[in-house]
């Protein structure tokens, strides 16, 4: 009986919408959405951008434009938010009766307020406007039965247009504004937004427009706000489809309505959306007890009872200093991990903000100050204060007497360190406080030098104790590294955690004072202004900032003794102060952990719901590693940051070789990925070394170092004489390079053989090139079907071609050493076909390791000796250049290979001879001298052990045969010395020799004086150069530098009667008299390339959960488990 | 009628201790200023309470930190909270107080909007000491211009 009714009842509502409704099918047939019409003004679809447009009534004038915004409008609005939820309901609880009686008692009123409610009916502007109202609404629900009442009613007075029936309207309370409104659009609304199945265009629209607001959820939600009963059950037939819309587009395919199972589904998610949902509501998670009670600690009160206590131990006294105690507890709140403000989108908890926010926080108690005494010199009491700070902490800390920290000596076999410690490491602290007291001192040693930041360093009033405290944390971080090195050589492993926390701490602090002293604050913006102190703290954390001294000191000390301090205090101040230590490298070997991946898969998955459009360009180039130090929140770069290759060249390389790089991953032992990561264990551990191809797609780095694995020159193009074969055979290769491990191959196998392995590598850079054209060419196509067309082809190309690869090539080399073999009986081929497969892309280097890790040969020797020479490939001509011509021996040489090579007929493939890259140069020399040094130390020992002898004649053989290589280098300037990264090795490698070879014992010294000459010079050129520039600077800008030395000048100590002219005093006098406060100094290691000032937001990993992204991923949970 | 000086005195001394009504004192007035607000509260309570909110106890503050760096401060208060409304109420005795004032317990508490307001301060005390700087600077050109002259 229900049922009938029910469908009679759907009957008649479909009738009355059909009346109201004026082609709205029209609607969705032709609809736009909003983010294609207002592509020019790069609309976005979200309710916030909804809203603004609904504000800008000029839109309403365009027909298309209104159309389409009002549906998206009236989806979003009904569909998914409170308010709309509380219109829908009015619409769908009313019976038709109602609303028949409703419209008839206004059909048969004269009034105004008839005419106007009459009105409304097709009125699509005002509908616009009420959406607006509606939406600004959005989270509450609307109290239909008060909107009689004149103060509710006046929000609403849009809808009545004639302005001289407005008061009376509103003050008539018999007159309910919003239900009539609703009452009289009802059917305009069912019949906009009623659609028949889950499948026709309308149903589809409403799912696009809230899928692209990412509305789903509160949609969702909205279904189960309703209790539905049998009266109403017609009504529905719009949000029964549009729930069924929500769901998968598979799973509901043509699936009628079933109760049960939407009872079933409804009590999970009752439990999640229990309520209504705030955009701006965020999710925080608490654990609660057993019994459910929640007990949060007052992490607030106990840390100001710690730094209560801590100014108590610190024996801080505020008798003479009003403000100590205030500024005290405001750096410890500052910097206080547990209480200190939260990072946001716009800031970083960084060293400079939290030295901003100090000084904020202390304005008006200095202020107040100020007002009582009008000299009050704010800067130096609140410099003074922190110096007192400084002093209390470091005498807590033990870090205090130099004198004390200088006598302990660790490496005393006589006296354990653990007996020692006492001395140097603070007591009574636990390594939370201790970290706490060293981020204080670092605050009041930026403030220090902040609030002076307008003179030199060297001016500081502060200077002094800045340097002691520097000198004593050098001390303490000495001692501690000690200690670490002596359990790391035991094995044991046994650091104490506090000596490990005294070196982080410590090392943070003298990094600043350092930098501070270098005057290098400028230049190291970035670890100031873009690090969290928290991040700074750690040694992996800091980008730029260097622990050791590098500026000139005899400024500091100048102007130190200008300033009045006396002869023997500077004296003793610099005394055993070292400049331009490397702790910094010991300190991050030793916290190497702290920079370990361990969250990489979890920072993976934050950008998996974003938009890769989205994701920040130079989050890509930063993100080369996903450890949290990696990360940053600004645009700055490094030189030593990578660039990622935009060109799909590489691409093309990665996806045609993809499979045999897999299965060269899988065979492959060691990986190196460049030349510095190879170290002299692998030769030693492993005979057949073995190395995995690359596939980075970083070309330069941004100090413009060319990184690219490829052949350069001419040798990308093949020679025009060199007959390639069409199709090399893997079988053919395989069995000859195997036979040439054992017996001499004759001329027509060595030719097969070097010229099928010269075919591969062609066919694989012919594959790369044209993958490359093909990408660009089916990329200008817009057909599918023409592209589909294309890559089919050069599928089956592919195929062809991809039978042998330079991979299978380099897997029978490294099998069983069949390459090693091969040089004993086969040199000239094997080292052919070295060179050919040099021509490879990506395995440059990778071949370059394996050959510097071979057994050391005469052949191996004149084999590198040739390639840097660049006497490799096809060296242009005999007689070639005329610097050539003016070597004899090189002449004679290039005269000889073309003989050998007319003889043997093993021609290269490529023109021109092989070149080396600046890095690839690098690496082969480097790995060279330090496999040689390896190789000869090992051999040596091996035949004093068996014959008793301590040298054999072999090895001699092949020193001086690299002596007489280095030296040709050096004359042909193929070696450079100061540049040159590989001198220390070449040095250990000679060490040995000296005593028994004159040839090593020449090239050692002639190393030693040429590097010493070089620094000298070099040192000089700056000199000269810094005087050259401060000479501009003065005659430019003469006043400033002039005035303070001059002011310096006048407040050195007077010449002592009796002492001569060349005291130290006169000394530093006469240097201060001209030296420039501009100076720079010039650190090694890493460079801002590009400094940006712009914070960027914080990764959504450290941020809350918004409400809504909770609710998706609950729900999704839901469905999973269903 | 000769007068008695000494009893004159003595009638001085006692008048001035006696005073007719006794000597006037000023009585501190301790105003309460939420006098009239609690008066509202019932009626108020009453209506909030029809919109069955929860209560949730032992909240140790509440901060309103408006846009002048003054933070409207509840030591101990009571939340309610009717999400059905979306309305949350606090009730207890605020005080007006100043970011500084309430600095380390609130820190954790603070938007970008008050680091903002913080920043700004420190921005305005250095601006403020280059201004003095400077004069200072041409105060003394002069002195030494007048010198020399």
């Amino acid at each position: 009986m229900t049922k009938k009714k029910a469908a009679t009842n759907y009957a008649e509502r479909q009738n009355l919408a059909s009346e109201d409704s004026s082609g709205d099918s029209v609607h969705f047939k032709d609809f736009i959405p909003l983010q294609e019409l207002l592509k020019d003004k790069n609309y976005v679809p979200s309710v916030e951008n909804l809203e603004k447009i609904l504000y800008n009534e000029t839109m309403f004038n365009d027909q298309k434009i209104c159309s389409n915004l009002l549906l998206e409008a009236l989806i979003i609005t009904l569909f998914t938010t409170i308010s709309g939820k509380s219109a829908l309901r009015l619409i769908q609880t009313s019976s038709l009766k109602e609303r028949k009686s409703w419209a008839q008692s206004f059909e048969n009123n004269s009034s105004s307020y008839a005419s106007i409610v009459l009105s409304w009916k097709d009125n699509d502007i005002l509908l616009l406007k009420f959406l607006r109202f509606l939406l600004a609404n959005k989270t509450a629900p609307l109290q239909i039965n008060r909107y009689n009442l004149p103060e509710y009613k006046l929000p609403l007075s849009f809808l009545i247009v004639s302005k001289i029936t407005i008061p009376s309207i509103l003050l008539n309370e018999t007159y309910n504004l919003l239900k009539d409104y609703l009452y009289s659009i009802t059917g305009r609304i069912e019949s906009l937004i009623s659609c028949s199945s889950t499948f026709d265009k309308p149903a589809l629209v409403v799912r696009k427009i809230l899928k692209d607001y990412n509305r789903m959820i509160e949609c969702r939600n909205f279904y189960f706000w309703y209790s539905f009963n049998a009266e109403n059950r017609v009504n529905l037939t719009f949000s029964d489809n549009i729930s069924l819309l929500m769901e998968n587009d598979e799973g509901n395919a043509g699936s009628g309505l079933d109760d049960s199972r939407f009872d079933h589904q409804k009590q999970p998610r009752e439990a999640i959306m229990g309520r209504t949902i705030n955009d701006q509501e965020q999710i925080y998670s608490f654990e609660l007890n057993q019994d459910g009670t929640l007990e949060i600690p007052n992490v607030m009160e106990h840390s100001l009872l710690r730094h209560e206590l801590l100014f108590k131990i610190l024996n801080l006294t505020t008798v003479l200093t009003p403000l100590l105690e205030l500024q005290f507890s405001t750096l410890c709140g500052l910097v206080d991990p547990l209480m200190q403000p939260t990072p946001n989108d716009k800031h970083i908890i960084s060293i400079d903000f939290l030295f901003q926010l100090f000084l904020g926080l202390m304005s008006q108690s200095i202020k107040t100050s100020q007002e009582h005494n009008d000299h009050y010199d704010w800067k130096f009491y609140m410099c003074f204060n922190m110096q007192k700070i400084i002093d209390a902490t470091m005498l807590r800390l033990n870090c205090f007497d130099f004198d004390i920290l200088n006598s302990v000596n660790n490496t005393d076999n006589a006296v354990h360190w653990k007996t020692q410690l006492h001395r140097w490491l603070p007591h009574g602290l636990n390594t939370q406080d201790l970290e706490l007291l060293y981020m204080i001192d670092i605050l009041a040693v930026y403030t220090i030098y902040k609030l002076y930041e307008k003179i030199p360093i060297q001016l500081n009033p502060f200077l002094f104790s800045l340097i002691s405290l520097w000198k004593n944390l050098s001390c303490v971080i000495l001692l501690a590294l000690e200690i670490d090195r002596i359990e790391e050589e035991n094995g044991t492993y046994e650091t104490p955690l506090m000596v490990r926390a005294t070196i982080r701490g410590a090392a943070a602090l003298r990094s600043v004072i350092a930098t501070v002293l270098n005057g290098l604050v400028k230049n190291n913006d970035h670890d100031f202004k873009h690090e969290s102190l928290n991040t700074f703290m750690s040694p992996y954390g800091r980008k730029l900032c260097h622990g050791a001294l590098y500026a000139d000191l005899r400024s500091h000390t100048a102007s130190l003794l200008a300033l009045g301090a006396s002869i023997e205090d500077v004296t003793d101040l610099f005394a055993d102060l070292q400049s331009g230590d490397r702790f910094d490298e010991d300190i991050r070997y030793m916290f190497d952990y702290e920079c370990e991946d361990y969250d990489e898969s979890f920072s993976e998955s934050d950008h998996g719901g974003l938009d890769e459009s989205v994701v920040n360009p130079t989050e890509k180039i930063a993100s080369g590693s996903n450890n949290v130090f990696f990360r940053r929140r600004c645009n700055c770069i490094f030189n030593d940051d990578k660039l990622v290759a935009e060109d799909g060249a590489n691409e093309a390389f990665g996806s045609t070789n993809s499979e045999n790089v897999e299965g060269a991953m899988h065979n492959n032992r060691n990986a190196v990925h460049n030349a510095t990561t190879a170290t002299s264990d692998h030769v030693v551990t492993s005979p057949n070394p073995l190395s995995v191809r690359s596939r980075s797609t970083f070309e330069f780095d941004y100090s413009g170092e060319d990184w690219r694995d490829v052949p350069r020159d001419f040798n990308m193009y093949y020679s025009p004489s060199y007959s390639f074969i069409h199709e090399p055979k893997l079988d053919v290769i395989f069995s000859l390079t195997l036979r040439g491990a054992t017996e001499k191959l004759n001329k027509e196998e060595s030719i097969l053989l070097v010229r099928s392995v010269a075919s591969c590598v062609r066919n694989e850079q012919d594959q790369m090139i044209l993958a490359d054209l093909e990408s660009n060419f089916s990329a200008s196509i817009n057909g599918d079907v023409e592209g589909e067309g294309n890559t089919k082809m050069s599928k089956i190309d592919n195929e062809d071609l991809r039978r042998t690869t330079p991979d299978d090539i380099y897997e029978i080399w490294s099998e069983e050493s069949a390459f090693e073999r091969m040089l004993n009986v086969n040199h000239d081929v094997a080292w052919r076909l070295m060179d050919e497969m040099l021509m490879c892309t990506g395995y440059r280097r990778i071949l370059i390791w394996f050959l510097t890790h071979l057994e050391l040969k005469h052949s191996l020797i004149y084999y590198v000796f040739e390639l840097i020479m660049g006497l490799r490939g096809k060296p242009f001509s005999g007689e070639a250049s005329d610097q050539d011509k003016k070597d004899d021996m090189i002449y004679e040489i290039l005269k000889k290979k073309q003989k050998n090579e007319d003889a043997s007929g093993l021609p290269f493939s490529r023109q021109g001879p092989i070149v080396l890259s600046d890095i690839e140069t690098k690496m082969l020399l480097q790995e060279f001298f330090m496999n040689a040094a390896i190789f000869l130390s090992s051999k040596n020992n091996e035949e004093e052990n068996e014959d008793g002898e301590k040298i054999s004649l072999y090895s001699l053989g092949l020193v001086r045969l690299i002596c007489y290589m280095v030296q040709t280098l050096i004359a042909n300037d193929k070696f450079f010395f100061t540049k040159s990264e590989c001198t220390f090795e070449l040095q250990t490698l000679l060490m040995t020799w000296i005593g028994i070879l004159p040839e090593a014992k020449d090239l050692f010294f002639k190393i030693k004086t040429r590097l010493a000459m070089e620094e000298e010079d070099s040192a000089d050129t700056m000199q000269h150069e810094g005087r050259k520039n401060s000479d501009i600077e003065k005659k430019l800008n003469a006043k400033p530098a002039s005035e303070l030395n001059l002011k310096l000048l006048n407040l050195f100590p007077s010449k002592p009667a009796n002492k001569d002219d060349s005291s130290p005093i006169n000394t530093l006098r006469s240097f201060i008299a001209d030296y420039s406060f501009d100076t720079q100094v010039n650190p090694p290691g890493r460079r801002v390339v590009f400094y940006d000032g712009k914070i960027l937001p914080l990764p959504k990993a450290d941020k809350p959960i918004p409400l809504h992204e909770y609710i998706t991923l609950a729900e999704l949970d839901v469905g999973d488990s269903e | 009628m000769p007068v008695d000086q000494e009893k004159l005195a003595k009638l001085h001394k006692l008048s001035a201790a006696n005073k007719v009504g006794g000597t006037r004192r000023k009585i501190n007035k301790k105003g309460n200023l939420y006098n009239n607000n609690d008066k509202d509260n019932t009626k108020l309570q009453a209506e909030l309470h029809k919109l069955h909110p929860m209560t949730i106890e032992n909240v140790a503050e509440a901060n309103f930190f408006k846009k002048n760096g003054k933070v409207l401060h509840f030591n101990s208060a009571v939340v309610q909270i009717a999400p059905q409304c979306n309305l949350t109420m606090i009730h207890g005795q605020p005080k007006e107080n100043t970011l500084n004032g309430l600095y380390p317990s609130v820190a954790s508490q603070l938007g970008s909007q008050e680091l903002e307001y913080l920043t700004g301060l420190a921005h305005n005390l250095e601006n403020e000491q280059t201004v003095l700087d400077q004069l200072g600077d041409r105060c003394s050109e002069t002195k030494q211009q007048v010198m020399n002259s």
